[in-house]
């Protein structure tokens, strides 16, 4: 026997855990405290059935944290409130005794719970969580409507397991309407509870400022920067241009306005991307160097090619970029070179010395370009994350002294040697390479790629360098090492992380409007272009076979033993006697008589007997009635030439 | 791009599949299920009784859940799980007032499955005759007037069990066992039994036009009354109805015929 409340406890305790898990790193200390303490009450309370808060005292607690969270509530502060009250509340409805409302309580604040955690994050983890609550919580409800009626109610296993079969059906085709419902759902254009989203966090990698010399380390993120969904490319043009910082002050490189300048990306080879961008809490907008338009979202455009959101990126968003591979961004009017050549006042006399030599040295802005290159080269740069110079003089360090750096000290030792040798220069920010996951056919962007490059102004073209392919170990760094494979596990999450956030994520107003004009537009035309060929049929054979075959075991399931014994005996004699007629009404023993076989005499004995006494056949006779139908069939084929 | 409300839209989209299949499970919870009345031998006008319903789960695929019946505002005990094709009974106290037939009886049957928001319920109109006898009504002058008449315990001509052997006769089937008379039987070449007298009372026969009582329906309770003691006391009792007559006899389909005409005497079929 089964007391119907040990497994709504249970669905209870697990339905809690998976609602209000998800909202764990955003809670506070007493939340934090709470939630496993009261779990942990709850569950030995209900074991030994006695409770320590009961009725007013539970409300009361209830009262005191709505009111202390109450207080706490600003525009600026709604959801952490929010949320710490919601988990409280589940909290103190798990350990007061479980009335039929309080499990309800229960149920309805764990779905508020995983519907906040939708507030910080857009993980993916929220589907199987939300696939577990609503078997839960259906399962559980049903369990509960037993509960209501008889809180001690006892039943027998089997009862039990028919029950909760019969529940499943819920949650199941729960889950297959909220597929249908999720794409017909009318949809606004606004956020419905954005507004109360606390702000993204900071971003690590990519940087809208190069201070190299500020850390003494730098650890690789592997969170994701963006998906780019493009043909596969040479691992030696993954450079995904992000910002242009055009000013240096002091060490530190970063973004001013620009003047006017008119230019035009010539040459190269033309490639569209589809790039899928996870919120952040800057308006940068990526694409292939050189990108040369893009659409999607509204954005501003620099003279640099550097393109910007109209608005922060607090939400994921999809943009279409149109690059230019190998491309050249030529400048059409004569720009104020001297704007690129800034340099800051107090430089270290080396630096200044190996500038007078190259400035002496080379001709032109090319020759000086090798010039510094072959300076690179000579001084064994290394490429390193860790023990990096320091932040008095970092370039110097870095190019006399330590002579090992990530990209942000060869790109802006580079760009600053160049402009003291009066080649106007700039700095790229970007990402350098991506891992190609074929399962999904898309570039996944890491934040641990952020890179940096310079580019140099040569004959009026601005020239891509990348100073760090300079290091002596370049070829064996991790930064050589930015396009590599993923291993299968890795690369079908990524897969699943990236349909989701293209299936669920970003499905809006568009797509669902797209879906709709498709619809129609594929109907006209199948109308039109009535030309069929086989392929053409192969889905609707698919969906028939499908259909039959579902249908035969919905026959299967719905007829008895006894009616699919006999279907199995009239086609074993019709196949034994084919020439003789068959006919259904006759009866067993009759058509024994008529067909003279002893096989069918004893099968109509048998089947007979427990037909006319009305039991139901033993599963002796069931064996029996089986092994008949089968020697009939072997005589069959004996008897066939 | 609308994403912050998609996962919203998720689980919106959840609820409102919850609640449309949990609309139809709950309706289809109700369908195919065969109802049927098994009423007590004896109801009487008036008086409480347990009226037995049989509820079969003709579904082909899932089981009936958390069943309820509701008959004349009396709630059966819940059905918890009625599987496939089985058939179980419940049982509810219930009173039928006015003598006679009750042939339509409207019950409903319910459920709160598969969640507890919602009761759903289901009438139905059940073609039944139901024989609702007068009401017994303990007229004590009349039983102390029919007593009088004879004293109990006198033997009768009729044939009996207890008393007597009036006659011996050759077996005829269907005889019980017991009233073989073995020796003789042994003498002769056929089974021969005996013939008992019976030690019943003096046999009366009620006419309700001549019972005490203010009205017609008054004497017909007093009849029942009557009708009932002298079959519990073993008394052959017969009636007289108008032209109508039905010999003295005892047993109890003998009651049952005697309180039907009663509940029938001047009066059309009712329902309830």
């Amino acid at each position: 026997m089964v007391t119907i409340q040990k497994p709504l406890n249970l669905i209870t305790y697990s339905v809690t855990i998976i609602g209000a898990g998800p909202l764990w790193i955003w809670l506070n200390l007493p939340a934090r405290i709470f939630l496993p303490v009261a779990l942990a009450i709850g569950f030995t309370s209900d074991l030994k059935n006695s409770y320590t808060l009961r009725g007013h005292s539970s409300t009361l607690l209830s009262l005191a944290f709505f009111l202390f969270y109450a207080s706490q509530l600003n525009l600026e502060n709604i959801v952490q409130p929010f949320v710490n009250l919601v988990v409280l509340l589940l909290c103190v409805r798990l350990i007061t005794e479980k009335s039929s409302r309080n499990y309800l309580q229960i149920f309805v604040l764990s779905l508020f719970a995983l519907a906040s955690a939708s507030m910080f994050s857009f993980s993916i983890f929220f589907f199987p969580a939300l696939i577990f609550l609503v078997f839960g919580i259906t399962i559980g409800l049903v369990l509960l409507t037993f509960y209501t009626k008889d809180p001690g109610l006892r039943l027998p296993i089997s009862d039990f397991i028919a029950i909760v079969k019969t529940a499943t059906i819920l949650p199941v085709v729960s889950l297959l309407l909220m597929l249908l419902f999720f794409v017909i759902l009318p949809r606004t254009e606004h956020p419905l509870w954005h507004f109360i989203s606390p702000t993204v966090s900071a971003t690590a990698g990519f940087s809208d400022k190069v201070q190299p010399g500020s850390i003494s380390s730098l650890a690789a993120l592997k969170t994701l920067a963006f998906r780019a969904q493009c043909p596969i490319l040479p691992r030696e043009t993954l450079y995904w241009r992000g910002t242009v910082l055009n000013t240096i002050d002091s060490t530190t490189w970063s973004r001013t306005d620009l003047p006017q300048e008119k230019v035009i990306v010539t040459g190269g080879e033309t490639v569209q991307c589809t790039l899928y961008l996870p919120t952040k809490d800057n308006t940068f907008l990526f694409g292939l160097d050189l990108p040369f338009s893009l659409s999607g979202i509204p954005h501003r455009k620099s003279g640099d090619q550097v393109f910007l959101a109209k608005r922060a990126l607090n939400k994921n968003a999809k943009i279409e970029v149109t690059s230019r591979i190998g491309g050249t961004l030529q400048m059409l009017d004569t720009i104020d070179e001297s704007f690129y050549l800034k340099v800051p006042p107090l430089l270290s006399p080396r630096l200044l010395e190996t500038a007078k030599t190259i400035r002496k040295e080379g001709g032109s802005a090319k020759e000086r370009i090798e010039l510094l290159k072959q300076f690179f080269l000579q001084q064994n740069l290394t490429y390193a994350n860790t023990d990096l110079p320091g932040s008095e003089s970092p370039m110097e360090e870095f190019l006399f002294i330590k002579k090992r750096g990530y990209c942000e000290f060869f790109a802006s030792s580079f760009a600053l040697l160049l402009r003291m040798a009066d080649v106007p220069a700039r700095l790229v920010g970007g990402y350098l390479g991506g891992n190609y996951n074929n399962l999904g056919d898309y570039y996944q962007v890491t934040e641990d790629m952020a890179h940096v490059w310079v580019e140099a102004l040569v004959d009026s073209k601005w020239t891509r360098i990348d100073p760090t392919r300079l290091a002596q170990n370049h070829a064996e760094s991790t930064l050589n090492q930015r396009q590599s494979e993923l291993s299968l596990l890795r690369k079908a999450f990524d897969s699943i992380d990236y349909f989701w956030t293209q299936a669920v994520i970003t499905y809006d107003f568009q797509k669902q409007f797209q879906l709709v004009r498709n619809t129609g537009k594929n109907l006209r035309s199948f109308r039109k272009n009535w030309k069929i060929t086989w392929q053409d049929f192969y889905p609707l054979l698919w969906i028939t076979l499908g259909i039959f075959v579902i249908w035969q075991g919905v026959r299967w399931k719905t007829s008895s033993k006894e009616e699919r014994l006999l279907k199995h005996y009239y086609s074993a004699i019709r196949k034994k006697y084919k020439g003789q007629s068959i006919p259904e009404n006759v009866g067993l023993h009759e058509l024994a008589i008529q067909l003279e076989d002893p096989l069918c005499h004893e099968f109509a004995t048998i089947f007979g007997s427990a037909l006319y006494s009305e039991h139901k056949l033993t599963q002796e006779e069931y064996m029996k009635l089986l092994n008949l139908i089968y020697h009939l069939k072997k005589r069959t084929t004996k008897t066939t030439p | 791009m609308n994403t912050g409300n998609n996962l919203l839209y998720l689980m919106v989209s959840a609820l409102l599949g919850f609640m449309s299949i949990s609309g139809i499970l709950g309706n289809q919870n109700l369908k195919n299920l065969r109802i049927l009345l098994e009423p007590p031998e004896e109801i009487y006008d008036g008086v409480e009784t347990l009226l037995t319903i049989h509820i079969q789960n003709n579904r082909r695929l899932l089981p009936s859940i958390l069943l309820e019946i509701l008959f004349q505002e009396q709630c059966s005990d819940t059905v918890y799980l009625l599987a496939k094709g089985d058939t179980t009974k419940v049982n509810i106290p219930v009173t039928f007032y006015g003598r006679g037939d009750h042939s339509q009886h409207k019950l409903s049957i319910s459920s709160n499955f598969p969640i507890n928001f919602f009761i759903r319920s289901q009438t139905i109109t059940l073609e039944h005759t139901i024989v609702v006898f007068p009401k017994p009504f303990p007229c004590r002058s009349a039983l102390s007037l029919f007593s009088e008449k004879s004293g109990l315990k006198n033997e009768s001509a009729q044939k009996g069990y207890e008393g007597d052997i009036n006659c011996i006769v050759d077996y005829q089937s269907g005889e019980p066992l017991k009233m073989v008379h073995w020796k003789l039987s042994a003498r002769h070449d056929s089974l021969k039994i005996k013939k008992l007298s019976s030690t019943g009372a003096e046999p009366v026969e009620i006419d309700p036009n001549s019972l005490p009582g203010p009205s017609l329906e008054a004497r017909l309770c007093c009849a029942s009354f009557l009708i009932n003691e002298f079959t519990r006391s073993s008394r052959p009792v017969g009636l007289k109805l108008g032209e109508t007559v039905y010999p003295a006899a005892t047993g109890r389909p003998h009651k049952y015929t005697l309180l039907t005409a009663l509940a029938h005497y001047g009066n059309d079929t009712k329902t309830p």
